[in-house]
């Protein structure tokens, strides 16, 4: 059954399975939507929500196979947690290795910047990573 | 954290307020994409779900105001797949649920 929410929260559970980020996107698209947001702003959601549930998808080796996206209605932005109970990594020794390889294969170079996306386009990004799991806590401010 | 669940449910819980149902069925439509569903079993499939959120936003009358749905990407014994959505809401000992298996055309 349902874990219990407050009224200004949406949570979704979905399957790691081809398109199941789209579908988390676009429920993003719709709430962001009904709280104003610009086109512009609504894009940059979608993509950043996208890479984070593709970075779950790819690196999590969560034995569960799930992702929970739950959305947060704020009075001044969006905000999004996506979890997994995957094996976790450190944000720190990632940025480390890969400046420790400028010699990387081009089409290497292309992949693995889903992180740097994902500052890029949102207001704030707190991420949380152990042993039993990833949360990504982003938002997105409302810009007046 | 979320109910344990297999790998073909998408299971997501709305609060009962304004476009939640159009949310609910916008995440429908991707999912019934997809599952290469025609143009016209998604409209069907999300009227049908805008129609069961707003009963259970409508009529629930339950103290917490949320509406649970599940949606299970399945194939049948005979190799269709096919989509069945739960629309529930609950309060107190009671619950409700409608389901709506579909078909995928071939």
């Amino acid at each position: 059954m349902a874990t219990t929410i407050s009224n200004d929260q949406v949570l979704l559970t979905i399957p790691m399975r081809p398109d199941m980020e789209l579908a988390a996107a676009q429920l993003a698209s719709v709430i962001a939507e009904s709280m104003s947001f610009s086109e512009e702003q609504i894009e940059e959601i979608q993509v950043a929500l996208i890479e984070s549930c593709i970075n779950a998808f790819e690196h999590s080796q969560s034995p569960d196979r799930q992702v929970i996206i739950k959305y947060i209605m704020r009075t001044d932005g969006l905000e999004f947690e996506i979890s997994d109970q995957g094996v976790g990594f450190s944000p720190e020794n990632r940025t480390q290795r890969r400046a420790s390889k400028p010699d990387l294969h081009p089409d290497m170079r292309k992949r693995g910047w889903g992180l740097e996306i994902i500052h890029a386009l949102m207001d704030s990004v707190d991420i949380m990573s152990g042993e039993n799991g990833t949360t990504i806590s982003m938002v997105k401010s409302k810009t007046v | 954290m979320a109910t344990k669940n297999s790998n073909d449910q998408v299971l997501l819980t709305i609060p009962m307020r304004p476009d939640m149902e159009l949310a609910a069925a916008q995440l429908a439509s991707v999912i019934a994409e997809s599952m290469h569903f025609s143009e016209e079993q998604i409209e069907e499939i999300q009227i049908t779900l805008i129609e069961s959120g707003l009963n259970a936003f409508e009529h629930s009358q339950f103290p917490d105001r949320q509406v649970f749905i599940k949606s299970i990407i399945r194939t049948d014994v005979l190799e269709k797949e096919q989509m069945r959505i739960q629309t529930i809401d609950q309060g107190g000992n009671l619950a409700w649920q409608l389901q709506f298996p579909m078909t995928k055309c071939s």
